[in-house]
């Protein structure tokens, strides 16, 4: 026999790259979701949010498409080393995409019932944070298409900036409802959605884990964040 | 190319070995062989943990039934080979010109890809083994035959039947019936090639469940060309290639994060 490798697995290797492209178009949907649904909530806008929501449900439809096809994979082609843990860790990208969407409809439905204003953006500015996070989730799905575990690993730091921008959005809006108990509701709304974000920025960081799984075999946590909703 | 494998905790600890590995059952030392001009088996260094499952695989030529039929000195019977290097069975030195050959293969069992009965009964072809070392007692005999045959899961099956040929049993149980054949000596090492090549299914699941059972008595190794096979049974697994030993180590850790290039190509499929 030779040891040359040759490519034996075209139909294994073609299925793959579907189900990666397949992951990457789902992490698109899911920043355009969370980019909205800030816009929305701080636009007051509910005919904006309202297709947030309905845009979701192609989002929760895409994982369940990704977790078969994945489960076909591992039945079908048994994939070993390294693209085994590709293909794990499509499952686990996926599943954190999901929870992304999530978050990005629960934002959405914070936006403010008709008749009542949105606080004014000078108070708090989500949109800076929203920005931090679909950053991040740009460059952790960049790194999974490289399998850059350098730049997985500088995704996964920027959480600490998410984590501090969550606390310190807490701060003032807690002020402001000292301030003015009679938006109390309205600066209730954004300490959630700002909480959403921060936990965002967790399931990115557990993308950027399965990133560096899936290229150097190395499992482990990126940093002291988690992400359990 | 020599190579030197061992398994051993790397450095970084990345959760690859908790235990420092068991003490050896066999170990290999710079082990080359021949066949006449032909090298079939460059430079092996390994050590096989002692009561665990160690499979070896590669593609065919790769020379690791070669390597398993060193163990037990099986390739003495092929003319003009020739052995270089050390190997270790429980401290003996399987090539030392003092090694009593039919010692060692007492010691060294093993288990063939077509299974082989002796055209006798059931009975017979387990107490084979032992009546050479001469047991001949019926009662010592009766109970060594029920308990290789319980080892080997086979005795539920055959306890009313001991006196029939064993060749009336079918493919599955007549490789079951070698194993219990094999441990009835009781040795340390179980060879196994290929042993459930010829099996349906079910057949091999009945022989995979049994080598899980039996390390704890027994070493055991496998030659395999399954790979699946080699992930479901084996605790520690080698990747042969072109007569070298290219990856040892942890089963799990092989096959998932392989170090070496032509074993993730190799067991990806990526191999033409």
């Amino acid at each position: 026999m030779s040891a040359e490798p040759r490519h034996t697995r075209v139909a294994f290797d073609e299925a793959l790259r579907s189900l990666e492209d397949e992951v990457l178009r789902m992490g698109g949907m899911v920043s355009g979701l969370l980019q909205r649904a800030v816009e929305a909530l701080q636009a007051a806008d509910r005919t904006a949010a309202a297709s947030v929501v309905a845009e979701d449900e192609q989002v929760d439809a895409l994982h369940l498409t990704i977790e078969q096809r994945v489960v076909a994979l591992l039945a079908t082609q048994q994939p070993m080393a390294g693209d085994l843990r590709v293909v794990t860790s499509v499952l686990g990208i996926a599943i954190d995409l999901e929870r992304l969407g999530d978050h990005a409809e629960g934002i959405a439905r914070l936006a403010p019932r008709p008749g009542r204003a949105p606080l004014a953006r000078s108070v708090v500015d989500l949109s800076y944070m929203a920005g931090i996070v679909r950053g991040m989730l740009h460059d952790a799905l960049e790194a999974f298409a490289r399998r850059d575990p350098v730049l997985a690993q500088a995704v996964a730091t920027r959480d600490v900036t998410v984590d501090a921008l969550n606390e310190q959005i807490f701060r003032v809006l807690l002020t402001h409802m000292a301030e003015q108990p009679r938006r109390l509701s309205e600066a209730i709304d954004l300490v959630m959605a700002a909480m959403r974000l921060e936990r965002a920025g967790d399931h990115v960081t557990n993308i950027a884990e399965r990133v560096v799984y899936a290229a150097t075999g190395v499992l482990r946590p990126l940093d002291g964040s988690r992400a359990s909703a | 190319m020599l190579v030197n494998v061992q398994v051993q905790a790397p450095p970084d600890g990345q959760g690859r070995l908790e235990t420092p590995p068991p003490a050896p059952a066999v170990e290999a030392h710079q082990l080359s062989m021949w066949y006449g001009q032909a090298q079939a088996l460059f430079g092996i260094t390994m050590a096989v943990p002692r009561h665990h499952v160690t499979a070896l695989i590669g593609p065919s030529g790769c020379g690791k039934s070669t390597l398993l039929r060193c163990i037990n000195r099986l390739n003495d019977l092929i003319d003009g080979v020739k052995v270089a290097g050390r190997l270790r069975v429980a401290g003996t030195d399987v090539y030392d010109p003092a090694t009593d050959v039919v010692t060692l293969r007492r010691r060294v069992g093993m288990v063939f890809q077509k299974s082989n009965p002796f055209p006798k009964t059931i009975y017979e072809n387990v107490a084979y083994g032992p009546r050479i070392l001469g047991v001949t007692r019926r009662v010592e005999l009766d109970e060594i035959v029920e308990r290789s045959l319980r080892s080997a899961a086979l005795w539920d099956e055959v306890r009313d039947r001991l006196h029939e040929s064993a060749l009336s049993l079918s493919g599955g149980q007549q490789q079951r019936l070698c194993i219990a054949r094999a441990i009835a000596v009781e040795p340390e090492v179980l060879l196994m090639d290929e042993p459930c090549s010829a099996l349906d299914p079910a057949a091999t699941a009945k022989i995979e469940d049994l080598m899980t059972g039996l390390k704890e008595r027994y070493t055991i190794v496998i030659v395999t060309h399954n790979m699946q096979q080699a992930a479901r049974v084996s605790d520690f697994t080698g990747f042969m290639l072109l007569g070298e030993l290219v990856e040892f180590g942890l089963t799990r850790d092989l096959f998932t994060t392989p170090r070496d290039r032509r074993t993730e190509d190799y067991i990806t499929g990526r191999f033409g």
